[in-house]
């Protein structure tokens, strides 16, 4: 048991790690895809010096991503080969799928954004942004058709005692896939978007650099504003979504222990699954089964429906659920705000807020990981939802002692990188365009 | 088109990936291990502009092959690395430390020398663990039943991958070496090639020697024949071709595709030999994946290849002056 609780601590902290790249990546290439255009189309040296900077982040971010990265296929077989041996038809067909068409992309077509500005014209330099962009959002969608067919399996047969892919596009397209790529990649964007945000208020803050800032910050603000309120209605979709296929982890998420009609919605509290209770809880009442079955008293199924080895640890995935809601609802009102301000020409003025601003950085990064460790906890028992558990899924031949030995050098080693990678683009930035 | 071609197929793009690997990334991994005998900075940051803009897109091989070997072997990754587990992390450190020193390098100026010694030991782990795994694999596996690997670290010691990692990891100097003479053919670099050559030399002929030795089975096939004259030939026409510009390094690829050449018939039919049990290996056949899992990978192999290496010839040719 200490060995698989090792190998999902390794996978965990790797990925977990891993993850707060990709997510800089896609919002830094929607930003550079913007002033480019803009640069292309309008010739205005400024987007183009925004452009350059934000490169030179994204320089810094992607090969974070690479380095953190490489693990990741490989681990499947290291540290999960049982999961792999079983699976790997479906799963290892589509992170293929991901290096041979997005990967590939994204990596080669970097080098033009970080080495080729003045070897190419504007005109292919613009390209070649668009294909970083379509690169790192395709690889991003292909991660998250791997994961979601964990989440709700589809397209499979079981055959020989091992998966058998059966249709390939209702894999791909299994009925999670689309709206979490919606949800995940507006909370990238939101994550770019108060990015950016950050860095053009902290240069305003201080009187430096002004014209460059001002315009960033006045593309920053709309789109954190459009992807923070996209985000309850995407949000609604995914959890409809998921009390179709995974209605245990739905009233995990909701913390009904009870099935009941006219179901609160909670939007604080303290869970406690041993006693089946949330403690300070505060809902809304009857607003649960209002969005759910569209009617005020409609029936809510709770936890005790279903069997409770098959429960997700309800603690942490009530606790990471709410949280994750709370941080969105502040960043709509402090996108809200911003584009206020900008809307009643206030917004340079308004020192507080330009000093509060690159404070919330990490705001957007901490709700990516609570919505993913929620995902993933809740996704348990299961490593696969309803065919495989995690518990069987593990490498059996690796020794606890290698196993202590690898976790504690990919924390080090990752924690590392995060560090070096957060000083980096900090002394970037205070360095300036 | 029965189900043994698209197996076939699918192990034949799986050595493709491997092979366009060590050709490509190989060079960036030669120069990497060139760093630490660069004759001053300049030298050292020049060598490091010649695959600034590449390394990454040719580390894409890697990945690529990884996944093909979950999706198209689903049980063999997790024999070998579940079996070679400490060795397996130790290369992925090679690898993210030779990524991030190549980053820094060219970020963080300050630092340079020592971010350019980060990234040679990120090279010489990644290059001298990869060959030992291939070695092992070309070897055999130490089987002590169907699917079931010793646990016994001794076991995975033995001369064959030694002599594979060591004579692979010259090899791989040696197309360093050649790539950097292409970029940039400079009288010292010519001079210290032609050393070095002697070097190669020695290290083919072991290899090929430790290949009869090792594993005669192999020798006989026309293919496996190809592929050590290949090498050969790759040996003496790099020495021949020294003063004329990119010959060396062409004659370079030649040597690593006459060893892959090797490693492919050597392994053919077999996706993972056993070492002394021929009975317990594990063959294409029976590991492949089901016919619509090599179905899909087939096509996207190789529709796509030829895709991706298109445009990275065009970023070859946008790059070709340096940067």
């Amino acid at each position: 048991m200490t060995e698989l609780l090792i190998s999902r601590m390794q996978f965990g902290v790797s990925i977990g790690i891993h993850y707060l790249f990709p997510i800089t990546t896609l919002g830094l290439t929607l930003f550079i895809v913007i002033f480019e255009t803009l640069y292309l189309a309008k010739r205005e040296d400024q987007c183009r010096a925004i452009s350059t900077f934000l490169v030179k982040l994204l320089s810094l971010i992607f090969v974070a991503g690479v380095a953190t990265g490489l693990l990741m296929p490989f681990s499947f077989g290291a540290n999960w080969a049982r999961f792999s041996t079983y699976a790997g038809a479906v799963l290892g067909a589509i992170i293929s799928v991901e290096a041979i068409t997005a990967f590939a992309l994204e990596s080669v077509f970097i080098a033009i954004l970080l080495f080729g500005r003045e070897k190419v014209s504007p005109r292919v330099y613009w390209i070649s942004a668009v294909l970083v962009f379509v690169g790192a959002h395709l690889s991003g969608f292909w991660i998250v058709a791997a994961n979601s067919w964990l989440q709700t399996p589809a397209g499979y047969v079981i055959a020989g005692g091992r998966v058998e892919l059966a249709n390939l596009s209702q894999a791909i397209f299994n009925h999670s896939t689309l709206i979490r790529f919606a949800h995940v990649v507006t909370a990238a964007w939101l994550v770019g978007a108060l990015l950016t945000a950050g860095i053009a208020a902290f240069y305003l803050a201080r009187a430096r650099h002004e014209a460059f800032a001002k315009r960033l910050l006045s593309m920053a603000l709309p789109i954190a504003l459009v992807a923070a309120l996209a985000q309850p209605v995407l949000g609604h979709f995914h959890i409809m979504e998921v009390l179709e296929n995974n209605p245990e982890k739905d009233a995990a998420y909701e913390g009904i222990f009870k099935s009941v009609n006219g179901a609160p919605l909670l939007l604080f509290g303290i869970p406690d699954a041993e006693n089946q209770v949330i403690h300070f809880a505060v809902g809304a009442p009857y607003v649960l089964s209002l969005l759910e079955s569209g009617e005020l008293m409609g029936h809510v199924k709770g936890l005790e429906e279903y069997p409770p080895e098959s429960w997700p640890p309800v603690n942490v995935i009530f606790t990471t659920f709410h949280l994750m809601i709370m941080l969105g609802v502040v960043m709509i009102g402090v996108a809200a705000l911003g584009v206020f301000l900008m809307w009643r020409k206030k917004l340079y003025t308004v020192r507080w807020y330009l000093m509060l601003l690159p404070w919330l950085i990490p705001l957007p990064y901490f709700a990516n990981e609570l919505g993913w460790i929620g995902a993933e906890i809740g996704r348990q028992p299961w490593i696969i939802y309803g065919v495989m558990r995690t518990s069987v899924a593990s490498t059996i031949t690796l020794p606890l002692w290698q196993l202590t030995l690898s976790f504690v050098g990919i924390l080090l080693v990752y924690t590392a990188i995060a560090v070096l990678t957060f000083v980096s683009v900090k002394k970037l930035v205070q360095k300036g365009p | 088109m029965d189900i043994q071609f698209y197996q076939n197929g699918v192990f034949l793009l799986i050595i493709l990936f491997f092979y366009l690997f060590s050709v490509l990334d190989g060079f960036d991994f030669g120069i990497g291990m060139m760093l630490p005998f660069a004759k001053g900075k300049e030298d050292s940051g020049r060598l490091v502009s010649h695959i600034a803009p590449f390394w990454d897109g040719n580390e894409v091989w890697l990945v690529i092959g990884a996944g093909f070997i979950v999706g198209a072997f689903p049980a063999v990754m997790g024999l070998v690395l579940g079996n070679l587990y400490l060795p397996f992390l130790l290369l992925i450190v090679g690898l993210i430390l030779r990524a991030m020193a190549l980053e820094y390098s060219y970020h963080d100026l300050a630092r340079q020398r020592f971010w350019h010694l980060v990234a040679a030991c990120g090279s010489y782990l990644v290059t001298i663990l990869g060959l030992f795994f291939v070695g092992t694999i070309v070897q055999g596996m130490p089987f002590e039943g169907k699917g079931v690997l010793s646990t016994r670290p001794g076991d995975y010691i033995s001369t064959f991958p030694i002599l594979f990692s060591m004579a692979g990891l010259m090899v791989v100097i040696w197309h360093g070496m050649t790539y950097a003479l292409n970029q940039d053919p400079v009288e010292s670099r010519q001079k210290g090639a032609a050393k070095f050559w002697w070097v190669l030399v020695g290290s083919i002929l072991v290899l090929l020697v430790a290949w009869i030795l090792c594993l005669p089975q192999t020798m006989g096939r026309p293919l496996s024949m190809a592929g050590a004259g290949f090498c050969l030939a790759g040996v003496i026409g790099g020495r021949w071709s020294l003063s004329r510009k990119g010959w060396p390094f062409r004659f370079s690829c030649l040597i690593i595709t006459g060893l892959w050449m090797l490693i492919g018939t050597s392994l053919y039919p077999l996706v993972l030999p056993a070492y002394h049990h021929p009975e317990w290996s594990l063959a294409i056949a029976s590991a492949a994946a089901p016919l619509s899992t090599l179905k899909l990978l087939f096509v996207l192999g190789w529709v796509l290849v030829p895709i991706i290496i298109a445009y990275s010839y065009f970023m070859y040719r946008v790059f070709r002056k340096g940067n």
